[in-house]
């Protein structure tokens, strides 16, 4: 068990370190500096602008200088909003991404083990048939179409739902609704999958055969043994989640990490670039290994083979 | 035995599926064909709803034909999906062979690095790369198969740790042959059925992927436009044209869903049962 955690947090290290030295060269790389501006500065304030950031140093100087801020938790500060550290900006905009994602991340999931299981163990192959169309149309949709989709309908058309920011709670239920597409599809396929495996087991004819209630036997027997395989996706989960945010959050103007990465690229706002790409990898390394963890918790047969391959 | 002996057979579903990609192969050939016109500019004709004008699926806010727009958009989004599943089917396949056949602590290392790699935030990687790369079709191409190689790697790699187990293969070795042909004529014939699946699942993947880029305005660049970037423009205008984000988000949806029933078809068909 021990050795499972290590492994897992070994891999999580490593990759933070990738992440940290990949986004930093990949920025110092890019044509073009963070005060290459249309409007010609001159030189003198340039090469100030450039001193005051350390950006006149060798590489290898700024690459230290950089790990080693890091490791006292201090981002640094935004080339852009030049009196804003990236810090600041990060904590500001994480919560507004943090909502709308865990909401999305609970409603999609829920939505789709209880669909899940209806699909899985309903006698009426129609309505199977139907939800699982419904599944993979999920599946194949784009947040970005949901989302322009749902404000289309709702905010223009019916004109019931506010289109954009997050002000009110009713704000808040269309960028979650389209967010939650992408886990309802992903839960709502393994949910089925697996009641649908777990109905022809030994055991559950066993109970059926005790004329135990289907009800029950649906409830306490079959959803607990098909609920497992649903932890080892929620690593994928929250990586959508993320992906998703980008389009969501740039379709209903929120100001969440995604939208501030967008405009960050554009402004080769190094800084502010690589402290939204750690946070993103330090929130997806932790569901990995809390889920791997968990995972090797609930089923006692993954700490003897513990490899620590999980996706 | 792994290998799937039934020959393949076609069900209506399937037929189906199939017919629908040949009709947006069809769209995407059409511009040549048809001689339609994406670029000209109708100033008096701007904004017209569908149908209207002789236009299919109306114009865009220049009075530009969008079906013909669309046409050019699906060269580049399935050119980018198909060429990416290409590259990454290729890396992935030999990284996998290589790993499952040196197997101990080369194959370990080997599965670690894929390890970091399924850890990584994929997409602002993609982003960084394509912004690195300069934001060409091709460099978004290799920003894209940069991350989604691991998947075919690992499904190759189990197949191959299995295929080396087997006993023609030890027949083979015990009578001296050569590597490189026992790649060839072994392992490839063998592994075919996996890289056509992983190929299947690889491409509605980056042609969601480089929607979601391009519609953000992180993807292709003008003059040259994708189903995802026409779905942006559509969306600035969304209140007076909804039409404009209408036909490229339709498009894009159906040939998602078909190409992942495709998919899963495949995958039934396939996937090697435990």
């Amino acid at each position: 068990m021990l050795q499972l955690v290590f492994r897992r947090l070994l891999v999580g290290f490593s990759t933070l370190f990738v992440v940290i030295s990949l986004t930093f060269f990949l920025m110092r790389f890019l044509p073009g500096g963070p005060f290459d501006r249309e409007r010609q500065i001159p030189p003198a304030i340039q090469a100030n602008l450039e001193a005051r950031y350390h950006l006149n140093e060798p590489l290898y100087v700024q690459y230290g200088l950089y790990l080693n801020d890091i490791f006292h938790g201090d981002l640094g500060p935004s080339y852009k909003y030049q009196s804003r550290r990236v810090n600041d900006i990060v904590a500001e905009s994480f919560w507004n991404s943090f909502k709308i994602g865990l909401s999305a991340l609970i409603l999609g999931t829920l939505a789709g083990i209880l669909l899940g299981t209806l699909a899985g163990t309903t006698q009426n192959r129609f309505l199977d048939g139907l939800l699982s169309l419904f599944g993979i149309s999920s599946l194949s949709m784009p947040s970005f179409i949901f989302g322009g989709m749902l404000v289309l309908l709702f905010a223009l058309k019916l004109k019931w739902l506010p289109a954009a920011r997050l002000e009110t709670p009713l704000h808040y239920l269309l960028p979650v609704c389209s967010l939650a597409l992408v886990p309802f599809a992903y839960a709502f396929l393994l949910v089925r999958t697996s009641v649908l495996e777990t109905r022809r087991k030994g055991f559950v004819m066993i109970k059926r055969s005790f004329g135990i209630n289907e009800t029950t036997v649906v409830m306490s027997h079959i959803l607990r043994n098909s609920l497992l395989p649903l932890l080892s996706i929620m690593g994928p989960l929250a990586a959508a989640i993320v992906t998703g945010s980008f389009a969501v959050e740039f379709i209903f103007a929120i100001p969440g990490l995604g939208k501030h990465f967008i405009t960050a690229v554009g402004n080769r706002d190094y800084t502010l670039v690589m402290g939204i790409t750690l946070v993103f990898s330090v929130i997806l390394i932790l569901f990995n290994t809390l889920t791997d963890v968990l995972y090797g918790v609930l089923d006692p047969r993954l700490r003897e083979s513990a490899r620590g391959e999980g996706d | 035995m792994i290998r799937t002996n039934n020959r393949f057979k076609l069900t209506l579903k399937m037929k189906l599926c199939l017919g629908f990609l040949l009709l947006i192969l069809a769209m995407a050939f059409s511009e040549p064909l048809l001689g339609l016109d994406p670029v000209y500019i109708h100033p008096e004709q701007s904004l017209l709803p569908p149908g209207s004008g002789g236009y299919w699926f109306g114009t865009d806010d220049l009075g530009r034909d969008l079906f013909a727009r669309l046409a050019v958009g699906a060269q580049i989004s399935l050119l980018i999906g198909f060429a990416t599943a290409l590259v990454a089917v290729v890396l992935g396949t030999l990284y996998g062979t290589f790993s499952a056949y040196f197997e101990g602590q080369v194959d370990t290392l080997m599965m670690r690095i894929i390890d970091v790699i399924y850890s990584l935030p994929g997409l602002m990687i993609v982003i960084l790369f394509s912004v690195f790369f300069g934001r060409s079709v091709i460099s978004l191409v290799l920003a894209l198969a940069l991350f989604s190689w691991p998947d075919t790697a690992r499904i190759v790699r189990g197949q191959v740790l299995s295929l080396k187990r087997e006993e023609f293969i030890e027949a083979y070795h015990s009578l001296g042959g050569d590597a490189f042909r026992l790649a060839w004529q072994h392992f490839l014939p063998n592994l075919m059925g996996m890289i056509i699946l992983t190929t299947a699942m690889t491409v509605p993947r980056a042609i969601l992927t480089e929607s979601t880029l391009s519609f953000i305005g992180l993807g292709v660049e003008p003059p040259q436009s994708s189903w995802g970037s026409l779905a942006s423009e559509g969306w600035q205008l969304v209140r007076v044209a909804p039409h404009m984000i209408l036909f490229p988000g339709l498009l894009i949806f159906t040939t998602m869903v078909i190409l992942n029933i495709l998919g899963d078809t495949l995958r039934e068909e396939l996937e090697p049962q435990q």
